[in-house]
This record gives C-alpha cells, sequence and structure tokens, in this order.
C-alpha cells in the first residue's frame, strides 16, 4: 500500500477507533436498566390516564407520563457526606431514587426496578436514604456502576453485598442497643448463642473473653490477604466448595467465618502436624468441631452478629445509638450464679455445654486413646492427636478443694504445661488462661461452687 | 590459570559440605519434664533405701508403685520432692502445728492439709492417660502421706527445707522465667 | 446557474490577509522549493533537515522505537494532563478518584487505560531503540554524548513509570513502591541501612529514602511528593533533555548510516514525515484499541498494615527484585543498577572498534554485540523468573503452579567467608581468596598476550567442571542438578568472563580495559551468584556483619 492510502486509512481507522471507544463506553451496563425503567414507569403513569374517569387526574398521569418519558438517562448517586459514602446504587436501583421516585414505591416486582422492600416501615423510616446510603447496611461498592462490581462480587472489593440474615450484622456496628431491637433479632440470637457455646473462652470480643486465641472484635474487617486461598479451597458451605474468588464472592469474610462453624476447622486449616513442609510440627486450627452442636441456621445468626464486628468505619456519634449494656440476672442461690459465669466467660468453648466433656485439644492427652506406639500408621496417629481433650471437669472437681479451684483458675495452666500424647508430635494449641484479671473475686467463688457441686461421686475406694 | 581453578575446586568442594543434622535423642521422662519444670524435678528420682527400709510393708509397696506408675507421665521426682506434707488426720494436724509452728510459715517449703495427697493422687488418676488401677492408687497415697510426714517433719524439718530451697534456686538459676511465672501462680 | 471556480475560491482564500497571516505559505505547488519551505518554515517540523539519506528511511534498519517512543511521551502527557482533571493526590481521595474514573466519567476507563498501557509500551519502546542504536553502531563517535542523554532519559522513562505507579493508592503501589524505597534505604553510606551509612550519621528520618519519602514510610507526603515529581518535575526534565536530544540527532546528520558514492538524498516532506505520521498513527490506534478491550488493573485500597504476599515491584523492575535474592540491598539496589547506568553511559567511551557504525554488523563486532546483548537477555530473564516463577514468602513456583498450593519451608542458607559462627570458613583466608581471585580474573585475559584455541580451552574447562562435579557426586555431597548448575553458570561466566575478552578486549590500552572488565565480572558475578543461591543455598560468598559488608 502506497504512503498515501496508508495515511487515509490510518485517518479513517484512528476516527473509527475513537468513535468505537466512545460507544463502548455509552454501552455501559448501567444505561438499559434506568431505560427500561423510565419506559415502565411511563407505561404505568399511562396505563393509570387510561384508566382514570377524573379528566384532571388523568391529564397529572398523562404529564407524569411524559416527565418519565423525558427523563435524562445519567448516573445517579446518594452523598452521605457523615459517613463518607457515595452510593450510585440509584443509577440502575431508580426505583428507590428519592428524586426520580419521590413516594419510593412502585408496582415493580424485579430487580433493578422494584422498589425498597419495607418502606412504610420504621426500619426504613428510621433510615431516610439520603443520611445513609446504601452501602452503609448493605455493604457492597457504591462507586461502582457495573453490577458485579457494584455489588461487590469481584476481586479486591473485600467488602461486598450482605445475603440474607447477614445483613443484620450492619445493625450491630451502630446499635449498641441491637439484643433488645426489633430487626436485628438474628443477629441478637447469633450473640446469644456466641456466647452460650463458649465462644466467648477463646474468642474474646474487644477484649471481653479469654485470649487463648484471636479477639474477634474487628474479624469483619479481615484482610483476605491474611487468609490463604489454600484454606478457603477447604471450605465447603452446604457441602459444596466456594466457587472460584474472581467472579462471586463466595471468597468472603462471612462465608469465612461460617466455614469455621458448619466445618471442622481442623479441616479447613490443617497446617502441618507430621512437620512435612515445616522445620516444627504445627497443628491443624485449635478450634474444637462445633457443627454438630451449631445448627446451620444458628450459624448464620451467629455469622450475622460478627459481620458487626468492625472497626474500619468512624461511626459519627450522631448516628451511634448507645445503650445501656444489659443487667445481669440475680440468683438466690451461689451455684446458680457460678453456672451462670461458667457461660458468661466461655468456659463452655472448652469445657464443654454443662461442663460435661472437654472439648478437641488436638495431641493432648484424651479419653479412648491407645498407649503412644511408634509403630503406628501416620493415619492412626493423626487419628489418636485427635482424641485430645480437654480436661472433663465432673472427673476432676472431687479432687478440688474451694481454695485450690479458685486459684487455679484464676492464674490459669501456661501452655507449655501440656503433656502430649505424641511427643514428637505439635505442641496442644490450646490452654487454659489465668482469670484473675478478668472474672471478680464473687464471680470466682461462686464459679467454684457451682464447678464443685457437679463433681462425681467418688468411688476410688481410698 | 592455575588460581581460578584452585578457587573452583574450593568453591565445589566447600559447596557440598552442609551442616550436619542433630539427630534427636532418645529423651527420657525427666527430660522431658526439664523443659518445663517444677522445682521438684530437680531433686533426686528415689528415696533413700535406708529410709525406705523404716517404712511399714504397705508403704513400702506403695512406693513400688509410685516408681511404677507415676514416672509414667512425669519423672518420680516430682511427687518424690513435693512441698506437700499430709497428716493423718486433724488431731495430727493440730498437734503439728503447735509442735513446729514454723512449718507452716513458708509455703514452697512445707504445704501441710489433711487429705493433700489424697486428692492429688485421685486427680492424677482421672487424667486420661492414666492407667494406675484403684488398688495401686491407694498404696501409692499411703506412702506418698506417711512419707511426706517422715521426711519433710519432726526431726527432718531443717534437712529438708535445706534441700527443698536448693531446688528451687536450682529452678531459679536454670530457668528463669518459668521460675518466675510459677512464683507469680505461688506454685513455687 | 453561474458555475462555481474552487480554484478562483481557494486562490482567494489562500490570498487573503487572514490566512496569510496564519499560513504565510501560499497556494501549494509540489515542488522541491515549496517542500524545503514546509520543513524550514514550520516550527514543530524544522528540527529535520530538508532532505535525507534514503538509507535513514528503511524500517529495518531504524525500527523506529525513538519516534515511537516520543509518539508515546506525547499521549502520556496529554492523557496525564486529561487525568490531571480527576485526581487528587491525598490519601483520602485518590483512590476513589480513580474509581470514579472507571464509573462514573465519561471516557474515564479509556483514559486511565491509555495512560496505562502507554506508559508500558513506552518502557519496552525506549529499551528497544537503545538496542537499536547499540546494534547499528549509533553511539561510537561523534555520538557518545548524545547516547549518555538517552541512557538518562532511560532511567528517567522509569523513573516516571515508578512514581506513577503510586498514584493510584492501590496495595500494589503501596507495596511496590515501598520494595523500591527501602532499596534506597540501603544505599552506601546515604542511606541508613546500607554500609557505612550509620557512620555518617544517616538514621530513618535524615537520608536519602526519607527524601524520596517525605517521611519514614510511604504515605501522605509520599503520595504528593511522587505526583509532582510524576507531573511536573521529571516530565520538564524529560523535555529538557529530549530537546537536547534532539538537536544532537540534527546536528549529528540526523543518520549514522554512512555515505555512500553518489547517494541521492530525498526530500524530507514527504519522505520521512510521512513514515513518522504512519508510525505516530499506528501507535495511537494500537494504544487506543487495547485501551478499550483491556483494563488496567486496580487492587484494594493500600493498607500499611497489611503487606501483599508476594509483594513484587513493577515488571520493569522485577529484575532488580529478583537480584535482591542473590544480593544485599546495597548491592542490588544501589550498586548494580548504578554500574549499569555508569556502564552504559561509558559504552561510547570503552569501544574504540571503528566498525559497525550506521549498520548491522554481527560478524565485525563480536565482543560488543555479544556482552551487550548477554546483558539484554540477563535483564528479560530476571524480570521472567522473578515475575512468573516466584509465588507467595518469594518461593519457586513454576509458572504452571497455582500459588495455592503449600510449599516446604526453603533450606537454611550458609555464607562461605565470614567471622567465626557467620561464615564457614575464615574472614581471613576469604577476604585475601577473594581479591586475590578477583584481581587476576580482572588482569588475566589481558596478560595472555596470544591467541588461544576456543574449542580447546572451553572443552578442558568444562571437561575439569565435569570432574569436580563428578568427584563431589560420587563423595555424596553434590546431587546432579547442583552438577548442571555449575556446568552451566561456571561455563558461561567462564566463557563469556574470560574466553571473550582474551580474545577480543586484550588490546585494549589500560584504562578501557579495566573499565570494561569491571562491567564484564559485575556482570559475570550475577551469574555466579545465582549458581551459588539457586544450587548451592550460599547467602553469602564473604559476610562481614559489624559494617553491614555482606557479599
Amino acid at each position: 500500500m502506497s504512503y498515501r492510502k496508508l495515511f487515509y486509512v490510518a485517518n479513517v481507522l484512528l476516527l473509527a477507533v475513537f468513535v468505537w471507544a466512545l460507544v463502548e463506553d455509552f454501552r455501559a451496563e448501567w444505561r438499559p436498566y434506568q431505560a427500561a425503567y423510565y419506559r415502565m414507569a411511563a407505561e404505568a403513569q399511562e396505563k393509570l390516564a387510561a384508566a382514570q374517569t377524573d379528566p384532571k387526574k388523568a391529564a397529572e398521569h398523562k404529564a407524569a407520563a411524559r416527565a418519565m418519558r423525558r427523563s435524562p438517562v445519567e448516573i445517579k448517586q446518594i452523598i452521605v457526606g457523615d459517613l463518607g459514602r457515595f452510593d450510585r446504587c440509584v443509577t440502575c436501583h431508580v426505583g428507590m431514587d428519592e428524586y426520580t421516585n419521590p413516594s419510593l414505591k412502585n408496582d415493580f416486582t424485579e430487580n433493578p426496578y422494584k422498589a425498597h422492600p419495607k418502606i412504610d416501615e420504621s426500619l426504613v423510616k428510621a433510615h431516610p436514604f439520603t443520611k445513609f446510603g446504601c452501602t452503609s447496611c448493605h455493604s457492597g461498592q457504591g462507586l461502582a456502576t457495573d453490577k458485579d462490581a457494584a455489588h461487590g462480587w469481584v476481586k479486591h472489593w473485600e467488602k461486598p453485598m450482605l445475603k440474607g440474615v447477614h445483613i443484620q450484622g450492619a445493625c450491630v456496628k451502630c446499635h449498641g442497643d441491637f439484643e433488645t431491637l426489633k430487626g436485628s433479632e438474628v443477629a441478637a440470637r447469633g450473640k446469644r448463642l456466641f456466647q452460650e457455646h463458649g465462644c466467648q473462652g477463646c474468642h474474646a470480643i474487644n477484649g471481653w473473653g479469654g485470649a487463648v486465641s484471636v479477639d474477634l472484635g474487628d474479624v469483619a474487617d479481615k484482610p483476605f490477604e491474611r487468609i490463604a486461598g489454600y484454606n478457603f479451597k477447604r471450605v465447603r458451605i452446604d457441602g459444596k466448595e466456594l466457587p472460584n474468588e474472581h467472579h462471586n464472592s463466595h471468597w468472603n469474610i462471612q462465608n469465612w467465618i461460617l466455614g469455621h462453624l458448619v466445618n471442622d476447622p481442623a479441616y479447613n486449616t490443617p497446617n502441618d502436624p507430621f512437620a512435612k513442609l515445616n522445620a516444627e510440627p504445627i497443628p491443624p486450627s485449635g478450634m474444637p468441631d462445633f457443627s454438630a452442636e451449631i445448627s446451620r441456621a444458628d450459624s448464620d445468626a451467629i455469622t450475622a452478629y460478627l459481620t458487626g464486628m468492625t472497626k474500619e468505619e468512624v461511626i459519627p456519634r450522631r448516628y451511634y445509638v448507645f445503650a445501656p449494656a444489659a443487667r445481669e440476672p440475680k440468683f438466690s442461690q451461689a451455684k446458680d450464679h457460678g453456672r451462670f459465669v461458667f457461660q458468661k466467660y466461655g468456659c463452655q468453648g472448652c469445657h464443654g455445654l454443662e461442663a460435661k466433656e472437654g472439648r478437641r485439644r488436638y495431641n493432648a492427652l484424651g479419653p479412648g486413646q491407645k498407649p503412644f506406639d511408634e509403630t503406628m500408621t501416620e493415619e492412626e496417629i493423626g487419628r489418636q492427636m485427635e482424641l485430645g481433650r480437654e480436661p472433663t471437669l465432673p472427673d476432676l472437681m472431687g479432687t478440688y478443694t474451694h481454695e485450690e479451684l479458685v486459684k487455679k483458675i484464676a492464674s490459669g495452666v501456661p501452655a507449655a504445661d501440656a503433656k502430649k500424647w505424641n511427643p514428637k508430635g505439635p505442641m496442644p494449641m490450646i490452654y487454659m488462661p489465668g482469670w484473675k484479671d478478668k472474672i471478680s473475686p464473687t464471680e470466682l467463688n461462686d464459679l467454684a461452687t457451682w464447678l464443685l457441686s457437679i463433681a462425681k461421686e467418688d468411688d476410688s475406694g481410698f | 590459570m592455575n588460581r581460578k581453578l584452585t578457587f573452583l575446586v574450593a568453591i565445589a568442594l566447600l559447596s557440598a559440605s552442609g551442616a550436619p543434622g542433630v539427630r534427636a535423642a532418645e529423651l527420657s521422662e525427666k527430660d522431658k519434664a526439664l523443659a518445663n519444670p517444677y522445682s521438684n524435678d530437680f531433686g533426686p528420682e528415689a528415696v533413700d533405701e535406708a529410709v525406705l527400709k523404716t517404712y511399714p510393708a504397705n508403704v513400702q509397696a506403695g512406693y513400688k508403685a509410685l516408681i511404677k506408675g507415676c514416672a509414667q507421665c512425669h519423672s518420680a521426682a516430682r511427687p518424690l520432692n513435693s512441698r506437700f506434707v499430709e497428716p493423718l488426720d486433724d488431731a495430727a494436724l493440730a498437734k503439728l502445728k503447735k509442735d513446729q509452728p514454723e512449718l507452716f510459715k513458708d509455703a514452697s517449703v512445707w504445704q501441710i492439709e489433711t487429705k493433700l495427697w489424697n486428692r492429688y493422687v485421685k486427680r492424677m488418676m482421672n487424667k486420661p492417660g492414666c492407667n494406675i488401677e484403684k488398688k495401686d492408687g491407694k498404696a501409692i497415697w499411703e506412702f506418698l502421706a506417711h512419707d511426706s510426714v517422715a521426711r519433710k517433719t519432726g526431726p527432718n524439718a531443717a534437712k529438708w527445707a535445706a534441700h527443698r530451697k536448693g531446688l528451687i534456686e536450682q529452678l531459679k538459676a536454670k530457668d528463669h522465667k518459668r521460675y518466675e511465672e510459677l512464683k507469680e501462680a505461688k506454685d513455687l | 446557474m453561474p458555475t462555481v471556480d474552487i480554484e478562483k475560491i481557494k486562490k482567494e482564500i489562500i490570498d487573503s490577509q487572514l490566512w496569510r497571516s496564519v499560513f504565510r505559505g501560499g497556494v501549494w505547488k509540489d515542488t522541491p522549493r515549496d517542500r524545503a519551505a514546509h520543513i524550514i518554515g514550520n516550527v514543530w517540523l524544522h528540527l529535520h533537515p530538508v532532505k535525507v539519506r534514503p538509507r535513514a528511511l528503511e524500517w529495518l534498519y531504524t525500527w523506529g522505537m525513538g519516534g515511537i517512543s516520543f509518539a508515546l511521551y506525547l499521549i502520556l502527557t496529554l492523557s496525564g494532563v486529561a487525568l490531571m482533571f480527576y485526581y487528587r493526590p491525598t490519601i483520602g481521595l485518590a483512590y476513589r478518584d480513580i474509581k470514579d474514573l472507571e464509573f462514573a466519567v465519561t471516557l474515564g476507563m479509556f483514559l486511565r487505560n491509555s495512560h496505562r498501557w502507554a506508559a508500558q509500551a513506552m518502557v519496552v519502546a525506549v529499551i528497544a531503540h537503545m538496542v537499536r542504536v547499540f546494534l547499528t553502531g549509533a553511539y561510537k563517535k561523534p555520538r557518545e554524548f548524545n547516547w549518555g542523554v538517552g541512557v538518562l532519559l532511560l532511567t528517567l522513562t522509569l523513573f516516571l513509570s515508578f512514581t506513577g505507579y503510586l498514584l493510584p493508592w492501590d496495595q500494589l503501589a503501596i507495596w511496590a513502591v515501598t520494595v523500591g524505597t527501602n532499596m534506597a534505604g540501603a544505599t552506601p553510606i546515604l542511606g541508613n541501612e546500607g554500609p557505612l551509612g550509620s557512620l555518617a550519621g544517616m538514621r530513618i528520618n535524615n537520608d536519602v529514602r526519607f527524601t524520596l519519602l517525605g517521611g519514614t514510610m510511604v504515605g501522605e507526603n509520599t503520595l504528593l511528593r511522587f505526583y509532582v515529581m510524576h507531573c511536573v518535575a521529571v516530565p520538564l526534565v524529560v523535555g529538557i533533555l529530549l530537546i537536547l536530544h534532539f538537536w544532537r540527532i540534527r546536528k549529528d546528520s540526523f543518520s549514522a548510516a554512512p555515505y555512500q558514492a553518489n547517494e541521492e538524498k530525498v526530500d524530507v516532506w514527504p519522505h520521512l514525515v510521512k513514515r513518522e505520521y504512519v508510525a505516530a498513527a499506528a501507535t495511537v490506534l494500537v494504544i487506543m484499541v487495547w485501551s478499550i478491550l483491556q483494563n488496567a488493573p486496580l487492587e484494594a485500597i493500600a493498607n500499611p498494615n497489611v503487606t501483599t504476599n508476594p509483594s513484587k515491584a513493577p515488571w520493569y523492575f522485577v529484575g532488580l527484585q529478583e537480584l535482591l535474592v542473590y544480593f544485599d540491598p546495597w548491592i542490588a539496589g544501589v550498586v548494580m543498577p548504578g554500574l549499569i547506568i555508569v556502564g552504559l553511559i561509558a559504552i561510547p567511551y570503552i569501544d574504540t572498534n571503528p566498525k559497525g557504525i550506521g549498520y548491522y554488523a554481527w560478524k565485525e563486532r563480536p565482543f560488543a554485540n555479544t556482552m551487550f546483548m548477554l546483558g539484554v537477555v540477563l535483564w528479560f530473564a530476571l524480570i521472567y523468573i522473578g515475575y512468573a516463577c516466584r509465588g507467595p514468602n518469594y518461593a519457586w513456583y513454576w509458572p504452571w503452579e497455582s500459588w495455592y498450593g503449600l510449599k516446604a519451608a526453603p533450606p537454611a542458607t550458609w555464607s562461605v567467608f565470614g567471622p567465626k559462627g557467620d561464615g564457614a570458613y575464615s574472614m581471613l583466608i576469604g577476604v585475601p581468596l577473594l581479591a586475590g581471585v578477583s584481581a587476576a580474573w580482572m588482569l588475566l585475559p589481558k596478560m595472555i598476550q596470544r591467541d588461544l584455541d576456543g574449542r580447546k580451552t572451553m572443552g578442558a574447562f568444562l571437561g575439569l567442571l565435569a570432574v569436580l562435579a563428578a568427584a563431589g557426586m560420587a563423595m555424596g555431597k553434590m546431587d546432579v542438578l547442583q552438577g548442571a548448575f555449575l556446568l552451566f553458570f561456571l561455563g558461561s561466566s567462564f566463557y563469556f568472563g574470560f574466553m571473550l575478552p582474551q580474545r577480543h578486549i586484550r588490546t585494549l590500552d589500560w584504562p578501557r580495559y579495566l573499565v570494561t572488565m569491571v562491567l564484564v565480572v559485575s556482570t559475570m558475578s550475577v551469574l555466579l551468584k545465582m549458581c551459588a543461591r539457586l544450587a548451592f543455598n550460599i547467602k553469602y560468598v564473604l559476610t562481614i556483619p559489624s559494617i553491614s559488608m555482606n557479599i
């Protein structure tokens, strides 16, 4: 081709490609949804106009229809300065935009056209969109205008839209009174379950609880960088592997928390107990298996509660609802109070519900274990190590005096004192922390009273 | 050229030498216990034959059971050098208080309570992995109770105090962190 | 209907005062005079000569890479200025502004993409331009200084890319810049973690890294500083140097292609200008199409508390980051890049071979071409390894291996010479041994004044290595893979580091010879250290921890 021809071809191509760029930009994902909404809203108004007998009202409907048809297709956003949120959700979800749809109600049933549910209820009335935006409750990427990106179902957006009951975690963020609030019942139940099953014994919440494992006061902010893909891949929700993290946001913190409750955490995080890849053996996750004890629905409730455990935002004072701490029930009997204390500080997380049986303590001694024998197969050794348990309290309480027991709970047992079943295996991860800085002396006394009361009969014969 | 060759030979040979691996030796229970020691663990793992001969037969049988049974999880040194003293009953305890009040002054040398060893033996027996039978347990208890009064009180008190203090000093010297830990927990 | 005389109308317009005041040219006639006037009378074009040798126009000779680099620079400037309307360089707003560009601004994503892809393309283009100029010997006398200016322009291009990388304020930005600036902290004497730095009074809050960052960590000040450098300071310097660069090209008869007898020059207008236009248009087209089809990446917002694993510099620096596996930061991050820059600038002064100016001379410039291309290949090999073969914890992952797979902890490394406890053998042997070997290596090629039989010498050396490797294997101290590494890397070092210099540059005068050998030996040290680390787990050949001197 001669250079002259090349010159013309190049110029034509330049123009064409630029037009192509403009067209691609014009074909943004949000435009058809907004255009469709205007059309549908206009048609609805026209129907109303046709059915209307009063000519004045009919004219009003017709005018409304005309206004809809003439509405510009543009980016819409809700700017909430106090919360630093710029939510463009209403670009597609036009039914929820107060400027286009002042009544915030319509007859559409599909997303993104339908109006926000519960618009007449106190829940939405108490949270006007101009003051809260959308993402402060729903999470997601408010800045985006593509569907998957806006819902946060893309890589590198770590706060995707909350699904199902998990949204109640957003209530927990601002409502100090969420436990008695209408609308956050699932999260309230989640907190109750968290305490009832003894989670707090290892997982303090903002310092309140045991320090054996991580404080969950900011677990909803956990960066994905700190969760190995290897472990995420082992999580099974409803029996299924989580789909690849690039597209669907199944690799999110909610499913990570859920995976700890509906799976055996030692399966999700097996680490290296036989020192195959590391110089020292590393035990699997120390968290016991709660999947049989906590139902799937209850696991969701706990996840909803923990979704509210976030510190990333500074909640302005005007938004935060302070509430006095719930008063503890009063007990007439010391041992009933003691039983309450046992639950309050999460002792059931290691010592089991009602202290009946200790929970898993990998490579510690446990009932039903065979004596350690070097000639066992690796599989057998692994099985035996999994039989390690915390002490079964009723068996031991009879051997303590009241003072000894109080002293023991107050000072705890150092982690290094654990006796390993497999001497070459990993150190048991769970230990008894010292509680003297956390449990008050009265509580300690009553706790000891209760524990002594559940001791088994002494059948030793001496 | 030769210099370069020498250098290369040196490099080749040096590269092939690696640090020899340390073969873990089989550790005895005492050694394992010394990884997280109590001061008891630094003491002897046996009672003098001469002293044992002075004990009644059932108590001597209990000693044998102890050596066999208690050493499963920790060396015999731990119970044998313990600060625990179990008088026969409340009357014996009251008499001890009257006769040797100094024994009640230092809790890290003497911890004197009735039923003390009784409880501890039962506590150990209830731990998983312990296969001491009930009759052996009784015998061990009888030994420990008798031995504690014999070796640690009365005319042997001073000798015992010196021994105990020596053990605590050993712990302090060899594992200061552990010493501080136990001191804080009042478990020296 | 009256007939419309187009020509008359055209003449009236062109002769009018309005037209003449702007364009001055009069009616265009395709004559040599008018073609010359087009070049001389136009401020943008008059850097060109009026006539040019046809040899200088061949695509296969010039590759057009210099012009394409400049076209990309213009694209970058225009798209950069457009981006400046939307971007605020503070840590609270930067990331959000990038998101706004992506989702809310018309053609915002296209604009951002053009800037990013043009930047990547420019790095490749300037390197390609440098390779071409080298292979056609167009740096030799009288063009040495312009080559030096070009090397500076290359460095500034990389620096522009580096400063621009921080601006989106995402995880990639903050950690890539952390890696890069921590290398600055390892500068000898001027860096607080470099050799002799603490002796010079350098602390974390007053050394050269602090100057770069405006603080002790990558933060608010760094973002503003990098923004100003990226948008104003460095482009100004680049502009000045470009003016100098183009001026020198013009003054040095525009092309290095040698004169041929009775060569007929052709007019620049249209022959050169049409090629430049087509190349520029093609460049813009490629960038535009690329920008429509592929989006520039953006990771999560920068979080100084969460380090990505692995944290990698952008691809053009990841080769240096790979060098960090083999050398301490002061060598990998400061000395090596410094040697590369200084070495490149020095090339015209140490290359006395009069052959090969203005044409591709493979046979006539064996040493120059081989050593330069070795350097280029090594640079890109290190980039490839750093990019594709290093995964979490910087462990070795083959390109097809998933980064979710677990890897064993790396074997313990050891040092050869050092004080007791640090090195396997004493420093007292090590220091003189290494000094001696280095000196011998530097001097030996020039001292052997006769031609050696290449095959025989190489064969003898490889044979000796094979014997050593076999002996090592027999004694159980080496395995086959280690032996193979030994043969390959030591053999290559011997060939490039001894055989080639001995054959080709032993006739150079001492100053030039020594400078060349320093560069050659430094390049070989990379090969040797790679072998030492990858095959034998050697961390340092010589370590003197008390003065932070580790080689």
